[in-house]
């Protein structure tokens, strides 16, 4: 073990894997600290960079990035009352409250302080959890794995904010664009309408492009666009107090970062709804419940923390099962098929220096976000100014190069031009879009594991409940539903009443 | 464009169900579980969504059927919507005879003119932004980006 770990060491402090995390660290804060623009969207961006990077780098400019993003996004939420990302939506009142109170420097600092323990607090159970995790797996069948993609996919609809009925169509959806092709069981070309290019099936790639990218700055487009009313006042020194604050809310902290960690492991959950849960759950546990919305600092802490360590806690169940813990994952987990390092329980056997590799690399990213964390603050009112007009071109560009480079082929533009209609109209009439990808990542996975389940128990579904575990792991997909069902059905009643 | 949940829940139901038909059509090829069995249920699972959809809306109707975004009405907005779509339909053809640098400076000049930004700052953004990218992905990425008519001076 000792020596897989130096030949990790020695993996990540290569210029070049270097390089790749400084690049992408900024990458990450740009586009997280641009409202409108995603963690998830900074990672489509980055697939047909990684396609021509070696495994390591790959990887490590996905994780750098993603964490950037996600604290980034704290910043426009201070300032402009803005999120930059999704997962700083939760709180992006109380901390704009703050700033409006003139205590700018304080939230920014504490966002910065609890990003960075949050994420090292995910990236250490990450490290723990996941070989454990891994050596229990190997005894893993088809059975395990078929109900452990059935209850990713299922809190992946159930879990996620908003109507179920639409987390259903659009997992449907994702789990249809899955079977075309004839990348199945059968090997039979299905959904393929004669088309030489659908008979390998539809490519993540201009798929992801499409849905998180073209799809944003086609919502840029339609937009009457106001520019952002960035302050003006100066930001001094952020990190003056922070030392009190860890001391009034040390619970709060460890609370986010447990809660973060758990709720990102879970697949389908990520960090954005770690942040809404942990907001709830610090009001819910705080001794001033009223002060939350007016500019409370608890809040800020606990969901703070909990996003990022929901990043970490994302990629165990990605790296031990290949079943992501959210969107993030799901096109980490296609970039790692791509660069052959298939994701499943073997890959701590087979290679794990690449695996401790990317584990430094979580560390060492998170280290990092300290001093260009402060740099992007110190910088923020620049960042901001930059404007939108020019910035959605070249994100467009940028889409179309990624989706042209890798195969060439007009075809692949194509796929992401319908794909990024799609994903318009969908957000347009409130489907969700992350069970789509999730669909579609996990859905050849699901068939193959249900098929070889199948043939071993000669067509007997109970089989499936056989063993222990499997039946554990079925049991508690059908629970979800039923709950969800029967919740749905007193809302339902409470409403006609 | 916003359908009301009547006419999304049909739309979905009809989309599941020639799914679920045309899946039926697949042949079992002599195996316990045959390539249809996935998309029927798909295909199945498509159609209850939507019924349930439609049946939801029934409980509580008066939403218009159709919903149109303010944007609509607005021809500029309509024209940088159609926009985005022919910039990219003008890059996948012409990027191959033109070649990166001429097509990625009219793509872009193209979209910042539509977005408003200033006449005088379009063009040199644009020839920079292109340089950047022909740099990071053709220098540094390998990647392969064609040269078209400027195939004389490339390095």
């Amino acid at each position: 073990m000792v020596e897989h770990i130096a030949l990790a060491f020695g993996k990540v402090f290569d210029p070049l894997v270097l390089g790749v995390v400084l690049a992408s660290a900024f990458f990450g804060l740009f586009v997280g600290s641009i409202p409108g623009l995603s963690a998830t969207m900074a990672t489509a961006l980055l697939v047909p960079v990684t396609f021509f990077l070696p495994p390591i780098p790959a990887v490590a400019c996905m994780v750098t990035a993603t964490a950037m993003a996600i604290f980034a996004g704290d910043v426009p939420g201070a300032l402009l009352r803005m999120p930059g990302t999704p997962a700083s939506a939760a709180y992006c009142h109380d901390a704009y409250a703050m700033t409006q109170r003139g205590q700018a420097e304080t939230v920014l600092g504490a966002g910065l302080v609890y990003s960075v323990l949050g994420g090292l607090f995910g990236t250490i159970v990450l490290v723990t959890a996941a070989p454990w995790l891994a050596d229990a797996a190997l005894r893993f069948s088809s059975f395990e794995y078929f109900w452990l993609v059935m209850l990713g996919l299922t809190s992946a609809v159930f879990v996620s904010p908003g109507h179920p009925i639409r987390g259903l169509v659009s997992l449907m959806l994702g789990l249809l664009i899955a079977t075309v092709g004839f990348e199945n069981p059968s090997a039979y070309p299905r959904f393929t309408f004669g088309s030489v290019e659908l008979m390998s099936g539809l490519q993540l790639i201009p798929v992801m492009i499409g849905m998180f990218a073209v799809s944003e700055v086609t919502r840029y487009a339609v937009s009457a666009d106001t520019p952002l009313d960035v302050p003006k006042q100066d930001i001094g020194g952020i990190f003056k107090g922070q030392g009190r604050l860890l001391r009034t809310y040390p619970w709060p902290a460890l609370r986010g970062s447990v809660v973060g960690t758990l709720i990102g492991a879970l697949p389908g959950a990520g960090a954005d709804i770690a942040a809404w849960i942990s907001y709830a759950i610090s009001k819910r546990f705080s001794k001033t419940p009223e002060k939350f919305g007016t500019g409370h600092i608890e809040g800020v802490i606990e969901s703070g923390a909990a996003n990022n360590a929901a990043l970490a806690g994302a990629w165990i169940p990605a790296l031990v099962f290949g079943i992501p813990g959210d969107s993030i994952t799901a096109i980490v987990i296609g970039v790692l098929y791509l660069k052959g390092m298939n994701p499943g329980p073997a890959i701590f056997l087979e290679n794990p220096e690449n695996i401790y590799a990317v584990f430094i690399v979580f560390f060492l990213a998170n280290l990092l976000m300290v001093p260009l964390g402060w740099l992007l603050i110190k910088l923020a009112k620049n960042v901001l100014r930059v404007p939108r007009g020019v910035l959605m071109p070249i994100i467009l560009l940028f889409c179309v190069v990624g989706a042209f480079a890798i195969n060439n082929s007009v075809f692949d533009i194509g796929v992401m031009l319908a794909f990024g209609v799609l994903a318009y109209f969908m957000e347009a009439n409130d489907f969700p879009i992350a069970p789509t990808i999730l669909g579609m990542v996990l859905g050849g996975m699901l068939e193959q594991h249900f098929v070889t389940s199948m043939i071993k128990a000669g067509g007997h579904v109970t089989a499936f409940f056989d063993r222990p575990i499997a039946a554990g792991l079925g049991l508690a997909t059908i629970a979800i539903w039923l709950t969800s069902l029967a919740l749905a059905m007193r809302q339902r009643r409470a409403v006609s009443r | 464009m916003k359908l009301n949940d009547a006419l999304s829940g049909l739309l979905i139901l009809i989309v599941g169900s020639v799914i679920a038909v045309h899946a039926r059509t697949f042949p079992s090829m002599g195996q316990t579980v045959g390539p249809s069995l996935f998309p029927t249920i798909i295909g199945g699972g498509l159609m209850v969504c939507g019924a349930a959809l439609a049946v939801s809306w029934l409980r509580r109707r008066g939403a218009p059927w159709v919903e149109v975004d303010d944007w609509v009405r607005r021809p500029r907005m309509v024209m940088n919507f159609a926009l985005v779509f022919v910039d990219l339909v003008f890059y996948a053809l012409a990027v191959g005879r033109l070649g990166f640098f001429i097509t990625a400076v009219v793509f872009l000049s193209v979209l910042m003119i539509a977005f408003g930004v200033s006449r005088a700052r379009v063009l040199p953004v644009a020839m920079a932004v292109t340089l950047v990218m022909h740099y990071a992905f053709y220098s540094l990425l390998r990647v392969p980006l064609p040269w078209g008519v400027l195939e004389a001076v490339a390095w």
